[in-house]
């Protein structure tokens, strides 16, 4: 029953969405509301419905109905309630479904939030995003059926079908349930709750500036219209985006056990890609808000983004380039390429259309190299360059590698630290230097000036770092430039906070409230620079510093690794309650001395694939992070352990968080009604609740 | 003379000594040779990526297939291979995938090369039409000179200088 819910639900959606398409376009080509208004209620209808879709997956995996094949493959009579839930994304038609119900909420969203605004650019919008949403439902519907079940054949054979086979019975239950197959080990752990959907919150947050833009092109209100129905959208999507983005790494960082959180892998940087791009766009909307310039640049960018967001979800998906995400792979591959290839062309196609007839000309022209709109120019070039190089290294190269010379190559980490790390200085400096530039023109004397006093905090960070006994040249040189953009973004702050104070008397913490009430925009803006910087100085330390070392103890031997010790003590082989073995080493951590922690670094041993969980103690300073790596069978009498000390890793995971809520600032609504109506407003309800 | 045959006549003396001496510097110095650590293993296995899972290097890749590629490192360390010549072989063997950066001339100027030549033309493109920009008529309108009140039409940042410079 649940099956049949879930799949009448899927094609109702699929139906709507088409009719939705038909009938925005038709009404906007005709100026007919009618039909906009009944292509507006069809696409609210599909949040509903797919809500439906995921409820009857979520009660079948709840419910263990192991007949539908999806619930067979991603749990077990043994997996724990929780996650039960989370297996809802737990592999492919999961995951697409989970990705259509999260795009028909952020269509909803949008479609009601703008309805009133931005008429003009509806029927488009419409159009555009249940187009995206048919497609992907299409991928459920016809392709990754998350509704599928096990039947058994008039032959003795078993199929594999959404619709019951003619002289089909159903398997025996409990048969199934005694060889299903339980979730993917990876993905058993508590970042894999939130970490794929804040993924796919961000990727689906895209698709509606990208929406608005093609709707902007499509209905020819080329006005700044469409980026101010969407810079909050794209804010929010970013900062989904940013979110996902973090709590993998830190998901790599406790599961995958290599001792990091960024390893350069292909499914990795296919998230990173449309980040960078949205990162651009963020900074060139400014520009075009502000001074009406780089009308085409932001199309391509906006375009960019949902097409890096399309792309990289074709390219791990289709198992097109494998991954330790491998186990997405999957037949969709071919359409979803098509998908990809026919959106970018019409979106190019509709750029250059009104290009060519002159509609996307700028208001301003550049006119000073130094000027803030020249600087985020050179700003989203390093973006671009940077997205191609991580492009490259992640499917470009392999495939035409594949492709015209008849070898397989892989770039690894080390292709990635010899091209990125130059653009990301250049973008650090940029990062420090843009906001104390000006909208149209600035001389390099006031520029200087404006740097000056950073330029004096950044040196006496450095000397500070120095007399610690830093002596790396290449850290101090990354330390400074990194060290200097946040060192601006606080000056910035203090400097508005200071004219507040000073002006209008109002006490520090006060002013700075107020400054950031004033404009969430710009103060959140420095808040996430700083979050930035905050990164920058952790991955500069982790990566510059970290120390490894793989010794094999007896019990009670010791190793060393920087000024820690660690002394193995005994070895516990358990049985969890969801039935994995656990291979537990019991270790003591000394410094100087003195014992600072016990860890329990392990081997969880699920049927299909061994599980490295690490222990790890963890200061600000760094992270003194151990692997099991081997044991000896018998006795447990000796084991091997690989040790990392990991320097100011933990400052990724803060910065990270500033990041979040400097976002948060920036993306928070502001009350658009001048002061004095807002005022009178106020005046007018106290008045009547005082009558 | 009296120096040399008193110094033949002392290594006759001391012979077996010297001779036992010998034997046991050409045993003990072989075996500090052969003694290789893990960290010496996964030196070399960290430049390598897993032949099974691809894209996990091979120093922390759990699979046996990495285990026995660690061994393979580690045997021919031990036999005196150099990091390069371990590379060389492994790459002869089962090509370039498994290494981060392709050993052959021309794949690894392709793959160092590319991203920048992708990069850098639409970058001297944009710096061609800036530079246009700036040449055409606009740009004489623009042109800042010293002392002169700043274009800007951030009204907030402004409102921000005046009431510093007031400050001071």
């Amino acid at each position: 029953m649940l099956a049949e819910v879930g799949l009448a639900a899927l094609l109702f959606v699929f139906l709507a969405a088409i009719y939705a398409v038909v009938a925005a376009v038709y009404g906007g080509r005709h100026h007919a509301d009618q039909w906009v208004n009944s292509a507006r209620n069809a696409s609210l209808l599909t949040f509903p419905l797919l809500l439906l879709a995921a409820v009857a997956l979520w009660a079948a995996l709840l419910s263990g109905q192991y007949q539908i094949s999806y619930v067979w493959s991603v749990s077990s009579p043994s997996t724990p309630t929780f996650y039960r839930l989370t297996a809802l994304w737990g592999s492919q038609q999961g995951s697409l479904l989970f990705w259509s119900l999260l795009m028909s909420l952020f269509s909803t969203a949008a479609l009601l939030l703008n309805w009133r605004t931005h008429r003009r650019l509806m029927p488009y919008v419409i159009a555009y995003l249940m187009a995206t949403l048919a497609f992907f439902v299409g991928l459920s519907l016809f392709f990754e059926n998350p509704f599928e079940r096990y039947w058994l054949l008039p032959t003795n054979e078993v199929a594999q079908t959404a619709l019951i086979p003619a002289g089909a019975i159903a398997p025996d239950l409990g048969r199934l349930a005694e060889t299903a197959q339980g979730l993917n080990p990876l993905l058993r752990h508590f970042g894999m709750i939130i970490h794929p959907p804040m993924l796919y919150l961000g990727f689906v947050g895209f698709v509606i500036p990208f929406a608005f833009a093609m709707a902007a092109l499509a209905s020819g209100d080329l006005s700044t219209n469409w980026i101010k129905a969407t810079r909050r959208w794209t804010l929010v999507a970013w900062l989904f985006l940013s979110l996902g983005l973090l709590l993998g790494g830190r998901w790599a960082y406790d599961v995958l056990g290599w001792g990091g959180y960024w390893g350069w892998d292909p499914v990795e940087n296919a998230a990173f890609l449309p980040w960078l791009i949205g990162t651009a766009f963020l900074h060139s909307v400014m520009i075009q808000e502000n001074r009406g310039m780089l009308k085409t640049w932001n199309m391509f960018l906006v375009i960019g983004t949902f097409s890096a967001v399309i792309f990289g979800t074709f390219a791990t998906r289709s198992g097109l380039i494998s991954s330790v995400h491998s186990f997405a792979r999957s037949e969709i591959g071919f359409p979803m390429f098509l998908f990809w290839a026919i959106v970018t062309l019409i979106s190019i196609g509709l750029i250059l259309w009104r290009w060519n007839r002159g509609e996307l000309k700028d208001d301003h022209q550049f006119a000073n190299l130094l000027s803030r709109e020249s600087l985020f120019v050179l700003n989203n070039l390093i973006f671009v360059v940077l997205f191609v190089a991580i492009f490259w290294g992640s499917f470009g190269a392999p495939i035409i590698s594949e492709l015209f010379f008849d070898t397989n190559i892989t770039l690894g980490t080390d292709y990635f630290l010899r091209v990125t790390p130059p653009l990301f200085v250049a973008l650090y400096i940029l990062m420090g230097v843009a906001p104390l530039s000006a909208w149209g023109a600035t001389s390099l004397r006031r520029l200087g000036k404006s740097l000056l006093i950073p330029l004096i905090l950044t040196a006496i960070f450095l000397l500070f770092i120095f007399v610690s006994g830093m002596r790396d040249l290449g850290a101090l040189v990354g330390y400074g430039i990194v060290s200097l953009a946040g060192f601006v973004a606080l000056y910035e702050i203090y400097r508005g906070a200071a004219a507040r104070h000073v002006s209008l008397n109002e006490n520090w913490l006060w002013a700075v409230i107020t400054l950031f009430g004033r404009n969430r925009r710009r103060y959140g803006g420095y808040i996430v620079h700083l979050g930035i910087t905050i990164i920058g100085i952790g991955v500069i330390g982790s990566t510059v510093f970290q120390q490894e070392t793989q010794q094999t103890l007896a019990k009670g031997e010791s190793l060393s690794i920087g000024d820690y010790s660690m002394r193995y003590d005994d070895f516990t082989p358990a049985i969890a309650d969801d039935g994995r073995m656990m291979q537990i080493a019991d270790v003591t951590v000394l410094r100087g001395g003195q014992e600072i922690a016990r860890l329990r670094p392990r081997i969880d041993v699920y049927p299909t694939t061994p599980m490295t969980i690490a222990g790890s103690y963890s200061t600000l300073e760094n992270d003194f992070y151990v692997l099991l790596v081997g044991w000896e069978e018998v006795s447990q009498s000796t084991a091997t352990f690989k040790v990392y000390i990991n320097p100011l890793i933990n400052l990724v995971w803060w910065g990270g968080l500033i990041l979040i809520f400097g976002t948060l600032i920036a993306a928070w609504p502001t009350e658009t009604l001048p002061i004095r109506v807002r005022e009178q407003a106020r005046g007018d309800r106290h008045a009547g609740a005082s009558a | 003379m009296k120096y040399l045959s008193a110094l033949c006549r002392g290594m006759i003396y001391h012979a077996p000594t010297i001779m036992i001496f010998l034997i046991l510097l050409t045993a003990v110095f072989p075996a500090a040779a052969q003694s290789v650590t893990d960290d010496d293993v996964n030196a070399i296995a960290k430049k390598m990526y897993c032949p099974v899972c691809e894209n996990i290097p091979l120093d922390v890749c759990p699979t046996q297939a990495c285990a026995d590629w660690r061994e393979a490192i580690r045997q021919q360390l031990e036999s005196g291979s150099t990091e390069r010549q371990i590379i060389d072989g492994f790459v002869a063997r089962y090509g370039e995938r498994v290494i981060g950066t392709p050993q052959d001339p021309f794949l690894r100027a392709l793959s160092l090369l590319t991203p920048w030549l992708i990069g850098g033309a639409p970058a001297l493109a944009a710096l061609y039409i800036l530079l246009r920009w700036r040449r055409s008529g606009v740009a004489n309108v623009m042109v800042v000179k010293p002392g002169m009140p700043v274009l800007s039409d951030d009204e907030f940042r402004l409102r921000l200088e005046a009431d510093l410079k007031e400050r001071r």
